[in-house]
């Protein structure tokens, strides 16, 4: 009995296309992700800018407000659009493989889903370590606000001078 | 193959086993780009690609 020449390329072909659809929901994810931290880093701001907070201004609070606008910033960079492969493109597969046999249009698939989750990979690479960068910025942010608002309102209360008492003899 | 990868492959083979050469069947590498598919493609370059590496149609398709 002559082997198959390859003979496990639809089980790795049907691996990949898993692959490949994990890593595709993983970059959607990690969209979703930056979008919500964006939003809530615009409403943290919303909120400073708004509340009674800017009578208490500090370097604390410029420096929370500063870290911030970093994190969305970073958080801008990993929502950037990007091209993310999604291949194979069926337009060719069909143009030279119509009559191929099974296993060589199979081994194409791998090949091609694997180009593709080579290059999404960098990607995602870079997503990832912008969102990071977001977060850390914004946890960091909050922190800081937080610390230097509760230090203000703090600082101001015991400062204050005594109520002078009326009537007095 | 990563620099890593490579001196992993030298540490652990002591240099006896020699990089792994590309499978005799690896799709070429123009037929690969041909088999690109991105979301942001237009049906242009779909088709484009597609042309690329067309073999001759069987008669009637």
């Amino acid at each position: 009995m002559v082997a198959r020449r390859h003979a496990s390329a639809a089980v790795i072909a049907d691996l990949a296309r898993q692959k490949q659809e994990g890593q595709l929901q993983a970059i959607e994810s990690l969209d979703a992700k930056a979008s919500t931290l964006v939003g809530f880093a615009g409403v943290v701001l919303g909120l400073v800018f708004t509340s009674p907070a800017t009578s208490h201004w500090n370097d604390g609070l410029t420096a929370g407000v500063s870290a911030i606008l970093l994190a969305i910033l970073a958080l801008g960079i990993a929502l950037l659009p990007r091209r993310y492969k999604r291949n194979p493109n069926v337009l060719a597969l069909r143009r030279r493989y119509l009559d191929s046999d099974p296993e060589t249009t199979h081994l194409a698939i791998i090949d091609s889903i694997q180009a593709a989750l080579v290059d999404n990979a960098d990607t995602v690479r870079w997503k990832v370590r912008a969102l990071r960068v977001g977060t850390l910025f914004a946890i960091v942010g909050i922190l800081v606000m937080s610390a230097s608002l509760i230090y203000s309102v703090t600082s101001t209360t015991t400062n204050q001078p005594a109520p002078v008492k009326k009537g007095g003899s | 193959m990563t620099r890593l990868e490579r001196l992993i492959e030298r540490l652990v083979h002591h240099g006896e086993r020699k990089p792994s050469a590309p499978e005799e069947d690896a799709t070429p590498a123009d037929v690969l780009e041909a088999l690109e598919w991105a979301d942001t493609d237009s049906g242009d370059e779909l088709m484009e690609r597609a042309e690329k590496v067309a073999k001759k149609e069987p008669a009637g398709v």
